[in-house]
């Protein structure tokens, strides 16, 4: 009689969960790193058309942007306002990205997958607190702060609706510590009617592809004899980083180059790999950093979002490096490629 | 409480959510008191409301027939001196003529040094950048709203149909 209690009794519990899932409503979570588990994933199960803003800060140039976002399981468009952009449309489709250009009626695609064990990584190398509960466009959420055990890391600040897990502001601070982007939601309509149409590439749209393979991962053997050189991997990497994939990839004149990407699940590093003499030079469009100089080096913040590259050349080759790290990190990561 | 020109100084980083969370707080809870500041956020929001309503201005239809008409139609030039007497004059010294030549070749290697430090401006710089946005799409907690401002400045790939 008892075993049977307790089996409908757990039974019982399973269905609230279930119902309570499908509703969209989270259940709360008991520590602010699986609460922050939670907010990862709630914006694929909701439904929604809204309005968020979004800021991006630099030091060279700022460019902010009224965004109207539609969402359902599995797609999600977003299509910017602000007259700089000229109508972007971006949609997202299951791994498939597409950027929507309704001044050249192109719609670029590009793959982006989904590597669920970043999420752990994240965890592994960052701390996650529960700041506050403060209200947000009429919504009680809860202030999460991520921040990486080692200083001179990026962090992030997210609010967390405490009804659905939907992240309604995001702060993201690069390695200086500085306010580097801003999102967050104005208004919010929930489960409108929203048509198949909208995350589909518009008839007559020139398709364009930015990428080879999409999605495809390589090892280091094979992408060497595809790029003709031996791919080099840098003997350091700070703290957390690990492996996330090696790429080929073409840029616009032609050449190939090898991308190694590291993350350590918030922030990532690129290394690309590439013959310095390129077609695209004679147009004035090559790289013209270190040209003529051997070892040449160069290391600067970027113009239009958080991070520096740094340009790297050893004899024919180019070492082009792109991550949000104090500058003598890069810097020690460039001098470790052999 | 704050001063309302120090608070009038932070209302404009205020209106796009720009401010820390501190000075947030100073600013509204200023703003909940003074009427003068909160006049003045509503006169900054519907000024930024205005710009982003605001659509490129069309060029005239003609305007390019009439540049052309301008460039077309011959022009009545009195009798002229050749032009390398023009450039040149001969009771310029021989010295300044120099000085012009070493001004020039100055110009231009500073130019080319400026755009071998400007990777901003690079095209191929801009397909590394992009590559490396692209592929922090699905990245744990990425704000896909900014990275798309990001992906979206320039144009890349290629035809596929």
């Amino acid at each position: 009689m008892m075993r049977a209690t307790t089996l409908v009794g757990m039974a019982a519990m399973t269905l609230a969960v279930c119902a309570a899932s499908e509703t969209g409503a989270p259940t709360l979570a008991a520590s602010p790193a699986e609460r922050l588990r939670a907010a990862q994933s709630a914006e694929e199960r909701l439904t929604l058309r809204a309005t968020l803003n979004t800021a991006t800060f630099s030091r060279q140039s700022s460019v902010s942007s009224q965004v109207v976002v539609c969402r359902k399981p599995g797609c999600c468009r977003w299509e910017y306002q602000s007259p700089a952009l000229k109508g972007l449309m971006m949609i997202e489709k299951g791994d498939t990205v597409i950027r929507l250009d309704p001044a050249q009626t192109t719609a670029s695609t590009a793959c982006s997958n989904r590597e669920h064990g970043r999420f752990d990584l994240l965890l592994k190398n960052y701390t996650v607190t529960l700041e506050r509960t403060e209200p947000i466009i009429g919504r009680a959420a809860d202030v999460l702060v991520i921040k990486h055990r080692e200083a001179g890391r990026p962090a992030k600040k997210v609010w967390v609706d405490r009804a659905t897990n939907l992240i309604l502001r995001t702060e993201y601070y690069d390695s200086d510590s500085k306010l580097a982007t801003l999102t967050f939601y104005t208004d919010i309509e929930w489960n409108p009617p929203l048509a198949d149409s909208l995350f589909e590439i518009p008839d007559g749209w020139k398709k364009v592809a930015v990428e080879d393979d999409p999605g495809k991962h390589w090892d280091r053997e094979s992408l060497s004899k595809e790029v003709a050189f031996n791919v080099c991997e840098p003997a350091y990497l700070p703290a957390g980083f690990a492996v996330d994939g090696f790429h080929l990839y073409h840029c616009r004149c032609g050449v190939a180059s090898a991308h190694l990407r590291y993350v350590d699940g918030l922030n990532s590093v690129s290394v690309f790999e590439r013959f310095t003499q390129c077609p695209g030079r004679g147009r004035g469009r090559g790289f013209g950093w270190g040209k003529g100089r051997g070892g040449g080096r160069n290391c600067q913040l970027l113009a239009n979002q958080p991070g520096r590259m740094l340009v790297r050349q050893v004899g024919d080759l180019s070492f082009i490096l792109i991550g949000d790290l104090p500058e003598a990190e890069l810097s020690k990561i460039a001098d470790s490629v052999k | 409480m704050k001063p309302c020109k120090d608070i009038q100084t932070q209302l404009a980083d205020f209106a796009v959510g720009a401010l820390a969370e501190r000075e947030r707080a100073e600013v509204e809870s200023h703003l909940q008191e003074c009427p003068t500041c909160q006049r003045e956020l509503r006169a900054l929001r519907q000024a930024g409301a205005v710009l982003d309503a605001l659509e490129p201005e069309e060029a005239p239809a003609d305007l390019w027939q009439s540049i052309r008409r301008e460039i077309e139609t011959p022009k009545q030039e009195p009798a002229h001196a050749p032009w390398w007497e023009v450039l040149f004059p001969a009771r310029w010294p021989r010295l300044a003529y120099a000085g012009l030549a070493a001004t020039a070749i100055l110009v231009a290697a500073l130019l080319m040094t400026v755009s071998r430090l400007s990777p901003a401006e690079d095209d191929e710089t801009q397909d590394f950048l992009q590559r490396h946005g692209m592929l922090a799409w699905n990245d744990p907690l990425s704000d896909k709203a900014a990275l798309g401002v990001m992906l979206g400045r320039s144009e890349v790939g290629r035809e596929i149909q």
